[in-house]
């Protein structure tokens, strides 16, 4: 496995206040470097014997490896972000940019606070695309380790002192301001584009309980936070409750296995929740049984554990 | 501040400088005490130890910027974040404004520290001798093999950030080098003789991304009479 150089696409000449011989000793001296040596690094864990080799020297190459792979990722997105008018942004991106900081102004004002942060060390900013909540997030970064999981950078900058030393001295707000100008934003555009197609992590579903209606727990918050008239039955199972320390604010505890002796006790009006530890077949079956005599019941997605999570209020389970 | 009354103060300050040993000692005025009742510190931005003109394989504008901007700056930097932590109620405030101000605090503190000894390690030229050098040969073998792990972990930490740092170790009355790579990591009880910055703000300006002739250069200029005073000092504390 070899990696191949990405050449450069921007022209050095035209670039407004970044001098070609920074941008040339970044490329060669920096990505190249980190480059060469990722292809090393990967020719050495190839010609190793798993079976012989002790876990510290693994380690010690991955974590390298990392590094360097990042490092060229990064490079190569910092150098492809770079060759534009950076005053002029596209309508997809302003709207995008509206949406998730409320205003390009706003967006770029903290895009540029964490650049000046990350002055007099090393560092990356990054706008990143989110794909669980389909969203724009700025991400600082110290070192090329240090990134969001999951996310998809659609801009860089590059903080690293070797970025703007030559040109700009200890002067990282000169760098910054001139980076800004500069930015390639048909380029950051088409990226955003392609990141709002990749789809969010695949949830697990629990295909046995597809069609019974359920609710999530910041709902159940929700509702209770305002009011609402709702019964909450706790069904966890009774050999559970010997272990319980807590139940959750608001609920009552029924025994699941015995609907029938509590089941004439609930308000035939008031809609129900039903829980039980993690959220798996009790609640559910709990639920299903109080649909099918009439009950506007549903379950807790996430059980008791889920409410937790939250910082749901909780009280002694006596 | 004009160009020539920067090297007037600092021609002035090596000439004193010449006479004086470096110190690590931080000079803190005793003080009126802030509202909470936590006494005011102020650090104190030390002069340059040598004049910036006449280190050899360092430009002047280089040495200036780094004076400035880094070590100034952290200690200023410092002064800010001592300020704010003074006037903090540390029980009622949220996890990450502690975690944060504290982080900040050490690599402010530390940026000050170390900025020091590397200034003070500069201008000098050949090799360490009496006492120090015979350490060296005891815990390396030789000074040439201490000169080649030293300069190989700094040209290592090229292309970010980082120190290479000589340290006495007091548990085991020896010399090591210390890798870091950043402000933050030290030796555990080390205490540091002679620092090389790796940051790339220590040279970019004059050797672009070639940090290996940056650290060939520091390896000719190391003020070894600090560094020799510093172990003699070190090395007998009991």
């Amino acid at each position: 496995m070899q990696y191949h150089l990405a050449p450069l696409f921007c022209r050095p000449w035209t670039l407004n206040g970044i001098t070609p011989r920074l941008i040339e000793s970044h490329y060669e001296g920096n990505y190249g470097s980190a480059l060469r040596r990722l292809n090393a690094i990967t020719e050495e864990l190839e010609a190793l014997d798993p079976a012989a080799t002790s876990a510290e020297v693994v380690n010690r190459l991955k974590r390298d490896e990392a590094a360097m792979l990042n490092s060229t990722l990064l490079h190569e997105l910092y150098f492809a972000s770079l060759g534009g008018d950076g005053r002029t942004v596209p309508d997809t991106m302003a709207a995008a940019l509206a949406r998730d900081f409320g205003s390009t102004d706003r967006w770029r004002q903290q895009f540029i606070a964490l650049a000046e942060a990350l002055a007099g060390g090393s560092g990356w900013v990054l706008l990143t695309y989110v794909p669980r909540d389909g969203r724009l997030i700025n991400q600082s970064g110290a070192d090329h380790s240090q990134n969001i999981a999951g996310g998809i950078p659609i801009l860089a900058i590059d903080m690293y002192e070797h970025a703007y030393h030559i040109d700009f001295g200890a002067n990282a707000s000169a760098y910054v301001a001139a980076f800004m100008r500069n930015i390639d934003w048909a380029a950051v555009q088409g990226r955003y584009e392609d990141a709002t197609r990749v789809a969010p992590p695949r949830p697990l579903e629990q295909k046995q309980f597809a069609g019974v209606p359920a609710m999530t727990v910041e709902e159940v918050k929700t509702m209770l936070d305002a009011g609402e008239r709702v019964q909450i039955i706790d069904a966890r199972p009774r050999h559970y409750t010997t272990r319980a320390q807590d139940i959750m604010q608001g609920a009552v505890w029924r025994d699941p296995e015995r609907l029938d002796e509590w089941i004439g006790e609930l308000s035939k009006t008031d809609p129900v929740v039903t829980y039980c530890v993690y959220g798996f077949h009790v609640g559910c079956e709990t639920a299903i049984a109080l649909r099918k005599a009439g009950f506007d019941a549903r379950y807790m997605a996430g059980g008791h554990y889920a409410w937790k999570a939250i910082g749901g209020k909780v009280r002694l389970f006596e | 501040m004009s160009k020539d009354q920067t090297r007037r103060n600092f021609v002035g300050a090596a000439g004193i400088a010449a006479a004086t040993v470096a110190t690590t000692a931080l000079l803190r005025p005793a003080a009126a005490q802030t509202a909470t009742g936590v006494p005011k510190t102020e650090y104190a931005i030390k002069k340059l130890p040598f004049d910036p003109a006449k280190i050899k394989g360092i430009s002047e504008k280089l040495l200036v910027s780094h004076y400035e901007n880094n070590y100034s700056g952290a200690v200023k930097r410092l002064n800010a974040i001592t300020a704010q932590l003074a006037g903090l109620d540390v029980a009622a405030a949220p996890v990450f404004v502690v975690n944060g101000l504290k982080r900040e605090e050490l690599i402010a503190t530390n940026s000050m520290i170390i900025h020091e000894l590397y200034f003070d390690g500069l201008g000098g030229e050949g090799d360490p001798k009496g006492a120090l050098a015979e350490a060296l040969k005891k815990d390396f073998g030789s000074v040439e093999r201490w000169k080649a792990e030293f300069s190989a972990v700094g040209k290592a930490l090229g292309g970010g950030s980082g120190w290479v740092m000589l340290s006495y170790s007091p548990r085991d009355k020896r010399l090591v080098n210390t890798w870091a790579a950043d402000h933050t990591m030290t030796l555990a009880n080390g205490r540091p003789i002679l620092a090389l910055d790796m940051y790339e703000h220590a040279y970019q300006m004059d050797y672009g991304a070639r940090a290996a002739a940056y650290v060939d250069a520091f390896m000719q200029i190391i003020r070894w009479d600090n560094a020799g005073s510093l172990f003699e000092r070190y090395s007998k504390e009991t």
